[in-house]
């Protein structure tokens, strides 16, 4: 997951536009469709908020990036290795993530590095 | 025919203030009983008396709290937009919670952070998660008010405080904030009655082996 220019999110080519609880119902439906098994949205939103979480951050972090002049490519690889980095936690922003309580706490590291950097 | 003359008992002088002892009835068994039923009665009093006295000092304190965040949110609506939300932001919120709570889209935050304007109705909606964050800091000495809020209230229900702010239930997650850890069952009771066979579920989320979240079956080991 990760950005793309605008221009290239064309109405003519776009299959379906999809909040998270869309996403959830969808992949309920893909698992049910193979499985039989019905899994409650609710279960499928807190396995995947981590990279919702993830993909949020990123957002805010390359947006910023690119207002201040930088590549697209470059600035998407540099969110990578922070959100990939152990921090003096000993853990990676990208592991914390899967933890409701630290999310926050990632939020405020990350806008913190954007504003010192 | 004679005439009897009684005595009189009255007391003298030298026996006032020395009254024979009254003879007191041997207690039975009974009025042990009797007494400790009324002693029963009287304690079954005191506790409906304090329980309605202790009801009565949590709805004052509960008024006295909705009106301290009308007065903050009327405060904070009156501040610049923008600094209002890079104060959320440095306190951690995500935009797309903010965005939730205001009942508006991630896309409309994002313009007003760049300057756009907002109805009155928006502002006062933002201004509102200000008022509140600042009464967890500085009232009840939360302090990681947006991580608090993000936290699940119960293991077994999917909803956290933010979830009951953008239900406009600000009253409920006060009412968790000043008697945490408090009760959050009561409070989920009172915002979503039936939400225990709502969210019953037979699925877990666990930590995989690539340390990522996985489902499975509970009670199953794979």
């Amino acid at each position: 997951m990760g950005l793309v220019e605008s221009a290239s999110l064309l109405p003519a080519k776009r299959i379906a536009c999809l909040s998270p609880y869309g996403i959830h119902l969808l992949q309920q439906r893909f698992i049910w469709y193979l499985t039989r098994f019905l899994v409650p949205t609710h279960r499928l939103a807190e396995a995947t908020a981590p990279v919702f979480e993830e993909a949020e951050l990123e957002e805010e972090w390359v947006t910023r990036a690119i207002q201040r002049g930088a590549e697209r490519d470059a600035s998407t690889a540099a969110f990578h290795d922070w959100v990939r980095s152990p921090d003096e936690s000993g853990t990676s922003p990208q592991e914390q993530l899967t933890d409701p309580q630290r999310r926050a706490g990632v939020r405020r590291a990350m806008r913190h590095h954007l504003a010192h950097d | 025919m004679s005439t009897i003359r009684r005595i009189d008992y009255a007391p003298t002088g030298a026996s006032v203030g020395h009254a024979p002892p009254r003879l007191e009835r041997t207690r039975t068994i009974q009025d042990v009983v009797d007494d400790i039923g009324h002693l029963r009665n009287r304690s079954e009093s005191l506790v409906h008396d304090s329980r309605d006295i202790h009801e009565s000092i949590g709805q004052l304190h509960s008024d006295s709290l909705d009106e301290e965040l009308r007065s903050l949110t009327v405060r904070h609506a009156r501040e610049h937009l923008p600094t209002l939300l890079d104060r959320l932001s440095t306190l951690g919120f995500s935009w797309r919670d903010i965005a939730k709570i205001a009942g508006v889209s991630v896309p409309a935050v994002r313009k007003w952070r760049q300057g756009e304007s907002a109805t009155g109705d928006n502002r006062q909606r933002v201004a509102r998660i200000a008022a509140l964050c600042e009464i967890a800091a500085e009232r009840y000495i939360i302090a990681d008010v947006a991580g608090w809020l993000e936290t699940p209230l119960h293991p077994d229900a999917p909803l956290n405080g933010l979830d009951l702010m953008a239900s406009e239930r600000f009253d409920l997650v006060l009412a968790l904030a000043r008697e945490q850890p408090g009760d959050p069952e009561r409070v989920l009771d009172e915002f979503e009655p039936d939400w225990r066979a709502r969210y019953r579920s037979d699925v877990e989320v666990f930590t995989a082996p690539d340390g990522l979240p996985g489902l499975r079956l509970i009670g199953s080991d794979s």
